[in-house]
């Protein structure tokens, strides 16, 4: 349904020195910066997928959503609607009304106004039939709780209810995709879960595509079943969530205190070096193991055995942890 | 069917009018301080008059100098405080662009829909009561004239006219924004080039000759000086046809021109990436 074919997006702004001089000297000069905000990124979306598109600050999530919902057109590459661009000025009109958007930090709802007047105003401008717009205004008040808060000022609305409600606003009009921007940013948690909960109800009941950038690894984990990677502007990873942790194997990470010390090369020998062992910062000595090569009973009894331990903590390989590895190794 | 292309807007124009409304006692602050510049003006006016000896100056009276002046003031009130110029400001600073820009929407006729609600919302609630007041005033104490009915039908057509010729003005400027973060401060050095230009502070009459013909050309007269004198009754209906023909025109030309520059603004939000 939704087709990116070698998205490419770059940035010119003028060079511009530092400092009073250098900023006369811009006015002057014709030197421009170039950056490549995307670089020749391809996926495809299917109806009703849930897709998570996460990537560092500044990889280009934003940009992408932008020329995906036709605010931005792409330097070269193409998005495909159905077979339409949405920032063709032709296609747009007609595509505008099957998208709906969510930037998290921004509001789309009337500041000063009723929340009511602002869904009202959206009605008037998709050109809904009023029994539609009851019937879609009721099911979503069920799905999000608005109606406490139909009648309040959209500015004396708490961060949660205010997202409640743009979400709704994005959905009045039943678009066919639905774009979320870190939608559940600075939320706390009970709030995020019933945003998480409302978006995959919307999902299994309308069908409803949704692309959603974040943050937050568990938004991801509990709503998407792909997942996008990007990182400057490149694709880095495009699969399932499943697959990505099969390929990062189940990693455990054993914490051990002791005052003793663990000969790490003899202790590597020892495990077929099947274990990785590191002294961190904190005076803890990490050992990491693939849970599927080694059992954890072993690792445990060589540590007790080799070590007086006076602490001890396990985790497990979550998708944060993977990201971040991601992240910081620009591959996967 | 083609359903009615105005509907889409008609909320736009809803909700600034009841913005206005629910902040009529912010706005209040500023009409208070708007009637006494006239006020103050009026007393110039008045020694400046006298001076004189009495007469009249450049064709006013004393009582048609002040009546000028107050109904000017009140002509800005409503069609002057449109609010174009600013939400495009704050769309630019807070990157509320982006959203407007994902609505089967026209940006452009979006921002005058606005804008048009809170000059309405202006002209019910402050410019109405204070128009009555200073009729009263200028016909029991400077003995005046009441305004002809038909003054008053074309004097509301050229209000319009106006709203919408400052309303592309704004709209244009506003693209400024882009590359400056000193919008107020060219928000108010506008509206005082504006104003003077318009005929709102002195006359067109007491302008040089060459300036005067010059002026009533260009569009600034639609926004002060043809209403002005439309109400105070000092242009045939010839003159009238002309100015509003030329309201007309200057309206449409600029609506034009901010259409251009709204296609324009859309590929910078595009190379500043929104």
């Amino acid at each position: 349904m939704i087709e990116v074919k070698h998205l490419k997006k770059d940035f010119s702004r003028p060079y511009r020195e530092p400092g009073f001089l250098g900023g006369i000297k811009t006015l002057f000069t014709r030197k421009k910066i170039v950056t490549k905000a995307v670089d020749d990124i391809s996926f495809s979306i299917g109806e009703g997928e849930i897709v998570g598109y996460i990537g560092a600050n500044g990889a280009g999530k934003s940009t992408t959503i932008k020329m995906m919902t036709g605010i931005l057109t792409p330097t070269s590459g193409q998005v495909l609607f159905d077979g339409k661009e949405p920032y063709s000025s032709k296609d747009r009109k007609n595509l505008l009304s099957d998208i709906g958007v969510v930037f998290g930090q921004r509001t789309q709802l009337w500041w000063d106004l009723p929340l009511r007047d602002s869904f009202d105003l959206y009605r008037d401008i998709y050109d809904i039939d009023k029994e539609e717009y009851e019937t879609r205004l009721a099911y979503l008040d069920s799905v999000l709780g608005l109606s406490p808060i139909m009648l309040s000022q959209v500015r004396t609305l708490s961060l949660g209810q205010r997202m409640r409600a743009d979400l709704a606003a994005s959905l009045i009009h039943n678009p066919k995709v639905l774009f979320l921007d870190e939608p559940t940013i600075g939320l706390d948690v009970l709030v995020k879960e019933k945003i998480t909960e409302a978006i995959k109800k919307i999902n299994k009941d309308y069908g409803t595509t949704i692309m959603l950038t974040t943050h937050d690894m568990k938004d991801i984990q509990n709503l998407a079943q792909r997942l996008i990677i990007i990182d400057e502007g490149h694709l880095l990873y495009d699969g399932t969530l499943k697959d990505i942790k099969k390929r990062f194997g189940d990693i455990r990470h054993v914490y051990a205190l002791s005052s003793d010390k663990l000969d790490i090369e003899q202790s590597k020998k020892d495990l077929q070096g099947k274990v990785d062992f590191q002294m961190l910062d904190d005076g803890y000595l990490e050992a990491s193991y693939d849970a599927d090569a080694i059992e954890t009973k072993i690792v445990l009894n060589f540590l007790l055995a080799h070590l007086d331990i006076k602490d001890l903590k396990i985790d497990e390989t979550t998708l944060s942890s993977i990201v971040r590895k991601i992240y910081a190794t620009k591959s996967v | 069917m083609r359903r009615n292309p105005f509907r889409k807007y008609r909320g736009f124009l809803k909700g600034s009018f009841l913005n206005v409304i629910a902040f009529r006692n912010e706005i209040i602050g500023w009409v208070v301080q708007d009637i006494l510049t006239v006020i103050i003006m009026v007393f110039m006016w008045f020694s400046i008059f006298k001076e004189n000896g009495g007469q009249t100056i450049n064709g006013f009276t004393y009582p048609q100098m002040s009546a000028y002046l107050i109904i000017a003031s009140l002509t800005a009130n409503w069609t002057v405080n449109g609010s174009t110029f600013m939400d495009i400001n704050d769309d630019i600073a807070n990157g509320t662009i982006a959203t407007s820009l994902t609505r089967p929407i026209s940006y452009r006729a979006k921002n005058f829909f606005t804008s048009l609600g809170s000059n309405i919302g202006n002209f019910v609630i402050f410019f109405l009561p204070l128009i009555i007041i200073a009729y009263l005033v200028l016909i029991f104490g400077f003995k005046l004239p009441a305004p002809e009915p038909l003054n008053i039908l074309f004097y509301l057509v050229s209000g319009f006219l106006a709203i919408a010729v400052l309303d592309s003005f704004d709209f244009i400027i506003a693209q400024l924004g882009f590359i400056t973060n000193s919008m107020f401060g060219i928000y108010l050095i506008k509206g005082s080039i504006f104003s003077f230009l318009a005929g709102s502070i002195i006359p067109y009459a007491y302008f040089p000759a060459w300036a005067q013909s010059f002026l009533s050309y260009l569009p600034f007269a639609s926004l002060g000086s043809t209403p002005v004198n439309i109400l105070l009754g000092r242009l045939s209906l010839a003159q009238v046809g002309i100015s509003l023909a030329l309201s007309v025109a200057w309206a449409i030309a600029l609506y034009a021109f901010s259409l251009y520059a709204n296609k324009k603004m859309i590929r910078h939000v595009i190379s500043v990436g929104g």
